[in-house]
């Protein structure tokens, strides 16, 4: 009888439990376009689906160096420049009331502050947080935790007069992208006097950070979500609307269903097919694909006697057909999707070329003249040889990538064709980035590089001798002098001339193969409006402040 | 009985400590969790990667980085996730909001498969039982991603349209900054509790239900049913006093088991409702090789495992009086 006697209360329990959620819940959706920044309406609140929690809340530590932070701080520190959806840059006119070139040498910058900017504590925006910020990432102290130290590295002193306001900043070794450095800056007074300071003092309680942006973190639940809302001490522009809500969904298979049950209003995720395709029908949805500044790649293995061959890479890269890889993977997303042609400037960005000439088409008969023309010999089953040796390389990427995996397949039935033959050796990201790229335990590798605003200091470490992202060993002494050249070139059109100097000869010696900028995918409830993709690292959330609800 | 929990925890013990040792070797060995930050663009420093090495102990051989672990776990001290967050806490966390997803749960495909078990036994072969049968067997087959969409497609997002008004929820475990009266946070809470609560629900159930069928079966035949009817006791007196009691023993030992392994976490629920639960963590430990954070769900879901294992041995004797005065 007892048992019974609990199952009737099991059974009452979850009756309550079905009645109380009829209790729950609010409305959603709304129609319109997302043309008209005139008709607005102050205030609401925005949902975005975040498919990461941040780690931390100081996005120039190595550890929080992500997109997961970044995309929540960006408009609460200040930055003294933004990236725009154009892929240039431009100062934050709230912030700053210039920042200029006034020597060339030595290179000096001047920055004037506005003189209301400070941050929500009360303590002005001066000299003090350009200082702070610079100790810190110029890497002269081996236990401070800094994501890159470019460009910091070079400078020889920062100070301040003018009451903290304007801060001049002298370089000792020249440095072309310049406007990449001072943005976001962590608060230098605030920072200072945590306990774990720069490294770790800004991993909790982020609504005590003080914020110097149109927005501050009011609230945040581990494992749930975060909010922003407005800054009411920001001196600036305000923002339109009242708070964003960064609700933590790891799973971005699940946003378009949020997206349409209106419990999401805005989704960012790295975009999937089947995904795309579903929020394409949603009635009250708009959405945007973009080609943004990360594109994926091919590294050969300079340390593989038979890639260190220019003419097995030439060969490989003639034989390669990118339109197809093209075809089978970001062309299903959007038409506007193209090959690319330059490793340094890409597709979106004006100072682009197409160096690739005649490389990557899929010839295979001239493929196969160039190994015949180097001494190789097709044998019977099909794979040429040398010397005894068969052309045969590993193909890496990590694995689990759909479109990575994907486009090794389609090497591998390429490369037959002409006599190479591929075995596909992938391992997952940890293992793909932590052990076999560093330790050059690849032959072929697929990946992307994520640009950013600044190609030209962001590509050294990628192709000169040494650099930490030269995974493949290639060195050639004519590209090292040509980037020493083009980060001391504070004319930018010159930087960008001997910058696509250096992609010729990128393609020349057949470094790499670029394939493809990859898409991004922007999709938000059409009650909103104002909101565009921003496809560098600061993606749409630099935008934040225009965010607003339809009137 | 006392002596005999004893015992049964005792021998867990080395258990917990040799499987903890497999998993930190299998863990540490599967790659660098450092990997994300040696692929970026521009390289991190080599300085910052040593002091990030440093702080993780990545730079200790395997046997040190071991006894760091598991002197620190015996204090009660978990260490830290690659990601800089204490791990304590985070399970801590992360434990709460599965409890919260299968209690419900898993009374729901209790009191579903009690009841659709002993009916399908009692009336065999009659259309009720191929109607249970059928159900049983559909949501037993069913891929729990399949049943989820298929909750959020047609049951919320249909329900919530013909209504006008928000009622289920398709991610998460609650509304963003909760507010209101107890009631209404209640239910927020149910709303976003009956998906994955059916789904979870709904396929534990489907086993259960075929374990009670055929052990009310057998019940149903035994000599001292006949001989409770022949005495002249009432049909509905026999059913539950003798027959149900009795049927329910078996199906204890596997709910009670059952239940451990899903505090573990439901892996494929928690994801496709996006709920930050163990299982969550578990995917996102080995993915981030983070040692730490497996280590430690590991050694929380077998304790719970040997809890309950335990729990199920006395739930035996409440139930079974030849053991409890044995």
């Amino acid at each position: 009888m007892k048992n019974l006697r609990s199952l009737r209360w099991i059974v009452l329990i979850l009756g309550l439990a079905l009645i109380a959620a009829a209790c729950g819940g609010g409305g959603g959706g709304g129609g319109g376009n997302n043309s008209s920044s005139n008709n607005i309406k102050q205030g609401g609140t925005l949902n975005y689906a975040a498919d990461q929690e941040p780690t931390g809340f100081n996005p120039l530590t190595s550890k929080d160096n992500g997109t997961s932070v970044l995309w929540v701080v960006n408009r609460v520190y200040p930055s003294v420049f933004h990236s725009k959806p154009d892929y240039t840059v431009e100062l934050d006119s709230d912030l700053m009331q210039s920042a200029d070139l006034t020597s060339q040498d030595p290179q000096t910058i001047t920055y004037k502050i506005k003189p209301d900017a400070a941050w929500s504590d009360g303590t002005p925006f001066n000299a003090d947080d350009f200082v702070y910020n610079w100790q810190n990432q110029n890497g002269s102290n081996p236990k401070i935790d800094a994501a890159t130290t470019a460009g910091y590295k070079d400078i020889k002193s920062v100070t301040g007069s003018d009451n903290g306001k304007t801060v001049t900043v002298v370089f000792k070794n020249k440095f072309s992208d310049w406007k990449s450095l001072f943005g976001p800056m962590v608060p230098a007074h605030f920072t200072k006097a945590q306990k774990g300071g720069w490294n770790t003092g800004l991993d909790k309680n982020p609504q005590n950070i003080p914020s110097a942006g149109p927005f501050k973190v009011e609230s945040y639940t581990q494992g749930q979500s975060l909010t922003l809302s407005k800054n009411a001490k920001y001196w600036g522009k305000p923002a339109n609307l009242d708070k964003i809500v960064y609700r933590f969904l790891p799973e971005s298979v699940t946003q378009p269903a949020a997206l349409q049950n209106n419990e999401v209003d805005l989704i960012y995720p790295q975009p999937q097919l089947d995904q795309v395709q579903q929020v394409q029908q949603l009635p009250d949805v708009q959405y945007q694909i973009n080609f943004g500044l990360s594109f994926e790649h091919f590294d050969f293995n300079f340390k593989n006697p038979q890639l260190a061959d220019l003419k097995v890479r030439q060969a490989i890269a003639t034989g390669l057909n990118r339109q197809e890889l093209l075809d089978r993977t970001v062309k299903q997303f959007s038409s506007k999707a193209t090959v690319l042609g330059n490793r340094i400037w890409l597709s979106g960005q004006k100072q682009y070329q197409d160096h690739s000439g005649n490389f990557g088409k899929g010839d295979v008969a001239a493929a196969k003249q160039l190994l015949e023309g180097d001494g190789y010999t097709l044998g019977s089953d099909g794979i040429y040889s040398k010397g005894g040796k068969k052309l045969s390389f590993r193909f890496s990427t990590t694995a689990g990538n759909q479109l990575r995996e994907t486009q090794g397949v389609l090497l591998q039935s390429q490369m037959k064709q002409i006599g190479i033959d591929i075995k596909i050796a992938n391992a997952p990201s940890t293992k793909f980035f932590g052990d076999m790229l560093p330790n050059g335990n690849f032959d072929i590798a697929d990946f992307a590089w994520v640009g950013t605003p600044f190609p030209v200091s962001s590509s050294v470490d990628i192709y000169r001798t040494g650099g930490g992202g030269n995974y493949g060993k290639y060195t050639n002494p004519q590209v090292d002098q040509l980037f020493d050249q083009a980060t001391a070139e504070l004319d930018p059109n010159k930087a960008a001339d001997l910058a696509n100097q250096i992609d010729q000869i990128l393609w020349t010696d057949m470094a790499t193969i670029p394939l493809y900028t990859k898409p991004t995918f922007l999709a938000w409830r059409n009650t909103f409006t104002n909101i565009t993709d921003v496809a560098t690292n600061e993606g749409p959330f630099v935008q934040e402040p225009l965010w607003a609800q339809k009137a | 009985m006392v002596s005999f929990i004893i015992r049964r925890l005792l021998i867990s013990i080395p258990v917990l400590v040799l499987s903890s040792v497999l998993v930190f070797l299998l863990v540490a060995n599967s790659g660098d969790p450092l990997g994300d930050l040696k692929g970026r663009n521009p390289p991190v420093p080599k300085q910052v990667l040593d002091l990030r090495r440093h702080e993780l102990n990545l730079d200790k051989p395997l046997p040190a980085r071991y006894w760091i672990w598991i002197t620190g776990f015996v204090r009660g001290d978990m260490g830290t996730a690659v990601n800089g967050r204490e791990v304590r806490t985070l399970l801590g966390e992360r434990l709460v909001v599965t409890m919260r997803m299968i209690i419900l749960a898993t009374l729901l495909a209790l009191v579903l498969a009690i009841l659709t078990g002993v009916i399908s036994a009692v009336r065999q072969y009659h259309i009720t039982d191929y109607t249970f049968t059928f159900a049983g067997f559909l949501f037993l087959s069913m891929p729990v991603f399949w049943l989820a969409a298929l909750l959020k497609e047609y049951v919320a997002i249909k329900f919530n349209q013909a209504f006008g008004h928000r009622v289920f929820y398709t991610v998460g475990a609650e509304t963003p900054n909760l507010t209101g009266s107890l009631v209404y946070r209640l239910g927020d809470y149910a709303g976003h509790l009956v998906l994955p609560m059916l789904t979870l629900a709904l396929i534990s159930y489907a086993a259960w239900s075929r374990y009670q069928r055929s052990t009310m079966l057998d019940v149903l035949s035994s000599d001292y049913i006949r001989l409770a009817r022949a005495k002249g006791l009432s049909r509905s007196r026999v059913m539950v006093r003798h027959a149900l009691r009795n049927a329910l023993i078996p199906i204890a030992t596997v709910v009670a088991i059952d239940t451990g392994t899903l505090f573990g976490g439901a892996v494929l629920t928690e994801r496709v409702f996006s709920w930050q639960g163990m299982g969550s963590l578990l995917v996102q430990g080995i993915s981030q090789v983070d040692v730490n954070v497996v280590l430690a769900w590991l050694m929380v879901s077998a304790i719970i495992i040997i809890l309950f294992n335990l729990a199920a041995d006395i739930l035996y004797a409440f139930l079974d009086p030849r053991i409890r005065y044995g």
